[in-house]
């Protein structure tokens, strides 16, 4: 085992962590706020990812064929961004907010039955073949000699990946912990009653929470498409139960919590791939996560809410 | 005071009236209704595609029955049924594919096995909050759903199972005898269930769902009844996945997925997560009318998965605005036309001898 068989194993962890972390994130904003969990997560995303794909590969590049393509990915990811967002947007006021009996029970199913609506909706707007995924930026591979005989390649859909999930997140971080938005969002986290007393707009915070998760949702699934090729309408389901799990493995009581853990599943995947069985690397890594919750239920960072009842 | 009671007489009508009332009375209609199909389907009148169709959905509903005492009684959402469907599937695959022993061990592995499943979701519910369970139950499907495509020695991999035809008790078995099973076995656990919800169990697990905190202040276990409904509830999803095989003989990984327990979710929901006859209904519903009525319509058949549309948007509206469900529908029916009928008497009346003073 070379250095550089390590830093090139460490790099494919965090090359899939980086989409994992989006979509954990945009799950734990929604628990955070609305106190549910969103099911409909990938759906959403999945549906963006192929109003990019369409958008960019059947509109933009067929009227423009010399246009600069990078320029146009961009545009048509901005494009599935705001689709994403809408669909956030439309779950919470359209459907969360206006359902007559509402417990956590209810939300969940809610969310649940998006899942089935959103997948009757895949072969009606987009056709029932899986669509290919072009990839202006991946065609870019990077060498850097680390000292072994075997250079590490990193490709340039890779390193782009990791930057925008870095700024992102970092920036709504920082929005959270400096802005007004932020504030509220934190607050109507810690008792949504009390914010409300206190003059924040929750409905307002919650909306908005929850079209900020779809976008989010939206750009993970637009960066993470071209990495297997094709469209399917499940395209997002295996991240989003690795999310869910990671959210869980964190705690979702914090935002830090599950984006370690995050980190943690995608990298120790990885090597279980490498050391154990590459068949059995998903079931091993699920496995362990299920352990360490059984044994510590709150999560890695979570601290344990006494409950008023 | 001497109460002077009327005198009961029993009549052939008042005797069939009682009988009615029974609650077992609806299990008999439905056990007629169900031989009445495969009869049916035997002399030609019904195509066998139809009979198929039905012995799907009773399979279902036997499913569903074990879900709605954790969906609807004990309030917990799990995600899991799918795989546990599975791995009944592929426990009479090998025992009678691979390993060429009667059916009778495969039952007895299957419901050790999904006892075992069981209690381990049900310690795992206890140790969290309920809104994960939903996650740690797809988790935990997940990890089935792999074993089901790698473990190649077993399940074959991600080719599926397919099973000979085999014997019974020495009798060699085709579809229309199978049939008998399924509807013996649904007949079965409606009882099991209908005792389980109208006695005291039902009782203390409806009010773990309305409150944890307060049914553990009236003395209620929690544990014991948790356990309980995921240990019935994983053993009927796992009985049901052994006679999912014995009727299609053919199993393959990628259908025990999530789309499978939401659907199941989706009936239950739908028909009304309270009643056996609301779960059996919406099964009906879910899984009859998709394959007998959409799978004919030219829309759905060009464009495969969109009648789940139907299927999700149905779930959102009953849980949004009515969620009684189907089955809450025919009491609201009835208790409309009877006030109808009322109002209605009492307008003639009006109208034949003046306003009341």
């Amino acid at each position: 085992m070379t250095l550089q068989q390590i830093l090139s194993m460490l790099f494919q962890g965090i090359t899939s962590a980086s989409f994992l972390a989006l979509i954990t994130f945009s799950i734990v904003l929604i628990f955070k706020t609305s106190t549910t969990t969103n099911f409909a997560q990938s759906s959403i995303a999945t549906f963006s990812a192929y109003v990019i794909t369409n958008i960019f590969a059947k509109i933009l590049l067929v009227n423009n064929p010399d246009g600069n393509a990078v320029v146009m990915l961009i545009l048509s990811i901005l494009i599935g961004i705001v689709v994403g967002f809408a669909f956030g947007l439309f779950i919470d006021i359209m459907l969360i907010r206006k359902s007559k009996y509402s417990n956590v029970l209810t939300k969940q199913m809610i969310t649940m039955g998006m899942i089935l609506v959103f997948s009757g909706l895949f072969p009606v707007v987009f056709g029932i073949f899986a669509q290919p995924t072009p990839m202006p930026l991946t065609r870019k591979v990077f060498e850097v000699n680390v000292g072994g005989a075997i250079p590490l390649y990193i490709s340039g859909h890779a390193l782009i990946s990791i930057v925008l999930t870095i700024l992102v997140l970092g920036g709504i971080f920082l929005a959270l912990k400096y802005t007004k938005w932020g504030l509220g969002v934190r607050a109507t986290a810690s008792n949504e009653i009390v914010a409300g007393m206190m003059g924040v707009n929750t409905k307002f915070i919650t909306a908005m929470s929850w079209g900020i998760a779809g976008g989010i949702g939206a750009l993970a699934a637009g960066l993470f498409a071209p990495t297997v090729y094709t469209l399917t309408p499940d395209l997002m389901m295996g991240l989003q139960i690795n999310g869910f799990l990671a959210a869980v493995l964190g705690g979702f009581s914090t935002f830090a919590g599950p984006m370690i853990a995050s980190l943690i599943i995608p990298i120790s995947r990885v090597f279980a791939w490498q050391f154990i069985s590459n068949e059995w690397s998903n079931a091993i890594v699920y496995l362990l996560v299920l352990v360490i919750i059984l044994v510590k239920p709150v999560g890695l960072l979570g601290k344990r809410i006494a409950k008023k009842v | 005071m001497l109460e002077h009671r009327p005198l009961q007489h029993h009549t052939p009508l008042s005797n069939w009236k009682k009988m009615t009332k029974h609650p077992f009375f609806g299990i008999f209609l439905s056990l007629i209704v169900m031989i009445m199909i495969q009869l049916l389907g035997q002399i030609g009148a019904i195509p066998s595609g139809v009979v198929d169709v039905f012995a799907i959905v009773w399979i279902y509903i036997i499913i569903g029955l074990g879900f709605t005492l954790l969906l609807g009684y004990t309030g917990l959402a799990s995600l899991g049924t799918a795989g546990f469907i599975g791995v009944g599937s592929y426990v009479v695959a090998y025992v009678l594919g691979t390993a060429g022993m009667p059916l009778i061990i495969a039952f007895a592995l299957g419901i050790i096995i999904s006892i075992g499943l069981g209690t381990i979701v049900g310690f795992i519910s206890l140790r969290i909050e309920g809104m994960y369970l939903a996650i740690i139950t797809l988790g935990l499907s997940e990890i089935l759903v792999e074993v089901f495509k790698f473990w190649t020695q077993v399940t074959k991999g991600l080719v599926g199972f397919q099973l000979d035809r085999y014997n019974i008790l020495g009798f060699a078995v085709r579809e229309q005898e199978i049939y008998y099973i399924l509807v013996l076995a649904l007949v079965l656990t409606m009882f099991a269930v209908l005792n389980i919800i109208n006695s005291p169990t039902g009782r203390a697990m409806l009010s773990i769902k309305n409150s944890t905190s307060a049914a553990q202040a009236m003395g209620i276990s929690i544990l014991k009844y948790r356990l309980l409904s995921f240990i019935v509830s994983t053993v009927l999803a796992v009985i049901g996945g052994m006679l999912y095989m014995m009727y299609t003989r053919s199993t393959i990984p990628n259908v025990w997925n999530i789309a499978l327990s939401l659907n199941i979710l989706a009936a239950v929901v739908i028909g009304g997560a309270k009643s056996i006859w609301g779960v059996s209904l919406g099964t009906i519903f879910i899984f009859g009318i998709n394959q007998l009525v959409f799978a004919r319509i030219p829309f759905f058949t060009r464009y495969g998965n969109a009648s789940l549309f139907i299927n999700g948007a149905l779930i959102i509206l009953v849980v949004m605005f009515y969620p009684g469900g189907i089955i809450r529908m025919f009491t609201d029916l009835s208790r409309l036309v009877k006030k109808t009928y009322h109002t209605i008497l009492n307008k003639v009346k009006e109208y034949r001898y003046g306003p009341e003073e």
